[in-house]
């Protein structure tokens, strides 16, 4: 069991919410320039790390706010939960090793 | 439908064991508010529409005689009220950036009392329920088994309100009523 801090209502069990990828990926503006390839990019392509990762979460039987977390994807460590309109919060100095 | 017949999910089922009461709450009026509640002007809105003090703390609630007020997020508040919910509506909506919705029909409440309580919500909820943690004046949105509902404390003795949507409250009541025998 973990336990995830939600920004608005403090720490809460795992089972209230759900993850949903990648953070911080721009929705394109100049959609009718992008060639194939770049849709690809943005709809299909992750960074997919092993270390530290910014992803999109989700207080489903909460609060019902998304905001973003930065986790460990090997050590599932949450370094932080921040708001969505937050700066990010910097990744550890420890080689993306927890 | 001619004559349409006002009914809740439960149809006012009731749970009467040795240290848990529970009881469905028949009609209740509910709005759901929204507005940028960070906002002095937003609030004061809300003090004078309603004649409470509405600035909210996250996961509490404030009541009246005639309206409780719950905190749901940042940005959303639930009102349960006594009076005219178009009226309450109408006039929310009056102040710029809001939105009212009337939800009276999307859940339904019961309301949890007796010796056994706190342990027929932490059987099926991740949620802390210890008066420590959770005391009067608090509520919180959390799962009890896979229904997502609305807890709020009531009073010490203990006293609870668990709201739950209308398709989930055979489900949520069913719960209760199995793990009330061995809690």
């Amino acid at each position: 069991m973990f336990i995830i801090n939600c920004p608005y209502c403090g720490d809460r069990d795992q089972t209230e919410f759900s993850c949903h990828g990648e953070a911080h990926i721009p929705r394109p503006t100049e959609t009718k320039k992008m060639t194939d390839e770049e849709w690809g990019d943005y709809v299909f392509f992750r960074t997919n790390p092993k270390g530290y990762h910014r992803e999109r979460w989700l207080h489903d039987h909460g609060c019902r706010r998304w905001f973003n977390a930065l986790r460990h994807t090997v050590t599932d460590e949450f370094v932080a939960s921040y708001k969505v309109e937050d700066p990010r919060p910097p990744i550890p100095d420890n080689g993306g090793q927890s | 439908m001619d004559n349409p017949v006002k009914a809740t999910p439960l149809e006012m089922a009731a749970i009467d064991v040795d240290g848990l009461t529970v009881a469905e709450l028949g009609l209740v009026n509910k709005i759901n508010l929204r507005g940028d509640f960070d906002s002095h002007a937003c609030n004061s809105a809300l003090t004078e529409l309603l004649g409470m003090e509405c600035q909210l703390e996250a996961n509490t609630y404030v009541s009246n005689s005639a309206s409780t007020l719950f905190w749901l997020g940042p940005n959303e508040r639930l009102l349960y009220t006594d009076s005219d919910p178009q009226s309450i509506a109408e006039r929310w909506r009056a102040n710029p950036g809001t939105a009212a919705v009337d939800v009276s029909d999307y859940s339904t409440v019961l309301r949890l009392s007796g010796a056994k309580t706190r342990a027929v919500i932490a059987s099926g909820s991740p949620f802390d329920v210890h008066p420590q943690q959770f005391g009067v004046g608090q509520c919180t949105q959390t799962r009890f088994g896979n229904a997502s509902v609305l807890l709020s404390n009531h009073a010490d003795t203990p006293v609870f309100q668990m709201q739950v949507r209308w398709s989930f409250a055979r489900y949520a009541f069913d719960y209760i009523k199995r793990v009330a025998d061995y809690v």
